[in-house]
């Protein structure tokens, strides 16, 4: 029995390789390795351009000729899919990265929002949900109880507000448990499971199963985890800033190590997490 | 929905329509020379439920192999644009409203997706920018989505320049210097940047139904073209202290130009990429070019328009 779900046979056919993760989990971490990677090893400059960013206004406008902005959130979402299906047919590129904090989800007519039709394969990246809750919170400015609310929170969408415009399209997230299952059990494609804990211990070792279940040449996976080392990430923002971190979180890079949740969390939300999200988290290991 | 009673005619990015409605973010049509016929008559009417064949489809547009077009937002309206045989430099637009909608609603539709797509069919060349008038000098701002084009525009008016047009403009480079022609009268922002510009509740006017973006009407200027002067690109970057306006030179300097050109893919279906490379090479040479450098973060609006103000009050 598979008691981690998902279907690990190297992925096949499709354009798309998702980089999924629920946020705060090592994502950005694993794309920067991977962007490195594919420039054979080089070093990355986190403020130039990462391949791999989240679906944003600019392509839905590319691709569907309509002013996004005129239009209501469930008239995007409804064409969520088309949109990629889209830009898989205008790209020459074989393998189009994609960062993903959407949970696996079907649109309002049942059509799966990543179509397994143009998906090479998901990598979905887990992290230890109480150490993502301390991550989480000072990220997004929180204290930790509001962040450990966030995380069982079912109707949880970033990007969806109605009071300010963003450059990334809404994203339906659900909460924590129900993204790890969502697209364990249900991608309807090749999938890989890397924990983040695991890239900590070896993010080489990690870095390469990811470029092997992709089809990108593994040669320089050290050479690429060596240029994304979390201290050449945190010296590159002390320096210039990162353009991805967002205004409530005083820097992206800030500590990326395992086990603090236990640490810093209360006893009260230690047993809140495990109780929302206990049958997941034994599936995975981390109880 | 047809009103009755007088209606002007309208200054449609610098073409006259005719609308069986009153519109209220564009300017009207100078009364010089007002017996002279429409270039784009708006009417409602049945309209196809998809082209066939088209040259260029999305869930939302379709573009006809002779030159017609159906943008279908469903919830709002149809919106069918073609020529006539009688009169070759005209351009019908049939609207077919959905159930409920509201004229608003249309109006939005149509200044924005269904204006660029009007525009590209008379190979115009449509920018994504907002645009004020500042001592005489027209000056754009360009930038992807979200990047604060519209809230910096509407900062500027705040401090006493007018509104040319809101995200969609218009650069003629027809004559000896490049002109950008008026457009809307009426800049659409969202809560956000309103509260931050602290503009008053009751001139938040709706754009959709149950949608925060918002219109305001500002001061304009005079429904004329306008010498474009100063071209800026918003660039978020990392970290910067301060917003810094960097000049720049040539053609590179408008890159990427699927950003810049509204709905560029659509008028590259129409055959307008020579058309879109002459245009934008005329920007490059005709008007100053610039990046703002500035955070994502709202606060710095007002110290964007500082920077703008201080480097046009230095003589740039």
């Amino acid at each position: 029995m598979n008691l981690r779900g998902g279907n690990s046979a190297p992925a096949q056919g499709g354009q798309f390789g998702w980089l999924v993760s629920y946020p705060k989990s090592g994502n950005t971490w694993m794309r920067i390795m991977l962007q490195s990677l594919r420039n054979g090893g080089a070093p990355v400059d986190i403020n130039e351009s990462i391949d791999s960013h989240i679906l944003n206004r600019e392509e839905f406008e590319e691709h569907f000729g309509v002013e996004s902005s005129d239009l209501a959130a469930p008239e995007i979402d409804a064409v969520r899919p088309e949109l990629h299906r889209a830009i898989a047919r205008a790209s020459k590129d074989p393998l189009i990265l994609r960062k993903v904090h959407d949970r696996c989800w079907l649109t309002a007519s049942g059509e799966r929002v990543f179509p397994p039709e143009v998906s090479r394969g998901a990598v979905y990246i887990v992290r230890d949900p109480r150490d993502v809750a301390v991550s989480f919170a000072h990220f997004f400015g929180l204290d930790l109880e509001a962040a450990v609310d966030s995380m069982a929170d079912s109707t949880k969408t970033y990007a969806s507000s109605s009071s300010r415009l963003t450059l990334q399209l809404s994203q339906q997230v659900g909460s924590w448990s129900e993204h790890v299952a969502s697209w364990l059990d249900d991608a309807a494609m090749p999938l890989l499971l890397i924990r983040y804990e695991d890239m900590l211990a070896d993010s080489a070792r990690e870095l390469e199963k990811v470029a092997r279940f992709l089809g990108i040449p593994a040669e320089a996976c050290a050479q690429a985890a060596a240029a994304a080392g979390f201290s050449t990430l945190r010296e590159q923002e002390d320096k210039r800033g990162f353009r991805e971190k967002v205004p409530s979180a005083a820097r992206f890079f800030r500590q990326g190590r395992s086990g603090e949740g236990k640490e810093k969390l209360p006893i009260h939300l230690l047993e809140r997490i495990e109780n929302v999200h206990g049958a997941v988290m034994k599936r995975l290991g981390y109880l | 929905m047809t009103e009755t009673g007088h209606l002007p005619d309208y200054s449609f990015f610098g073409l006259r329509l005719r609308s069986p409605f009153r519109l209220h973010s564009l300017p009207a049509w100078p009364a010089l020379g007002s017996d002279e016929a429409p270039e784009i008559e708006l009417c409602f009417g049945e309209t196809p439920d998809s082209l066939a064949k088209p040259i260029w489809s999305s869930p939302f547009v379709q573009i006809g192999s002779d030159r017609t077009a159906l943008v279908n937002i469903s919830t709002v309206a149809r919106f069918w644009i073609h020529g006539t045989i009688q009169a070759a430099d005209m351009t019908i637009i049939v609207v077919q409203p959905a159930p409920g909608t509201e004229i608003f609603e249309i109006e939005t539709i149509l200044l924005g997706t269904v204006a660029g797509i009007v525009l590209h069919l008379r190979s115009l060349l449509p920018l994504h920018a907002s645009c004020v008038v500042l001592g005489g000098r027209a000056i754009a701002f360009s930038g992807p989505c979200a990047s604060g084009k519209s809230a910096l525009a509407a900062a500027l008016v705040r401090r006493g320049a007018l509104l040319l047009s809101d995200d969609l403009l218009i650069s003629d480079d027809s004559g000896q210097s490049v002109q950008a022609m008026v457009g809307t009268t009426q800049v659409r922002l969202w809560p956000d940047v309103m509260d931050r510009l602290e503009i008053p509740r009751e001139q938040r006017l709706p754009t959709r139904l149950e949608h925060g973006k918002r219109a305001v009407a500002v001061p304009a200027v005079e429904a004329r073209a306008w010498p474009l002067e100063l071209m800026v690109s918003i660039e978020s970057v990392g970290s910067v202290d301060e917003p810094v306006l960097v000049r720049r030179h040539g053609l590179p300097a408008l890159f990427p130009f699927k950003e810049l050109v509204y709905q560029q893919e659509i008028g590259r279906s129409l055959g307008n990429a020579a058309r879109e490379f002459r245009g934008l090479t005329a920007l490059a040479n005709g008007a100053a070019l610039f990046a703002l450098r500035r955070t994502k973060v709202l606060d710095d609006l007002d110290r964007c328009a500082d920077v703008v103000l201080s480097a046009l009050g230095g003589g740039l």
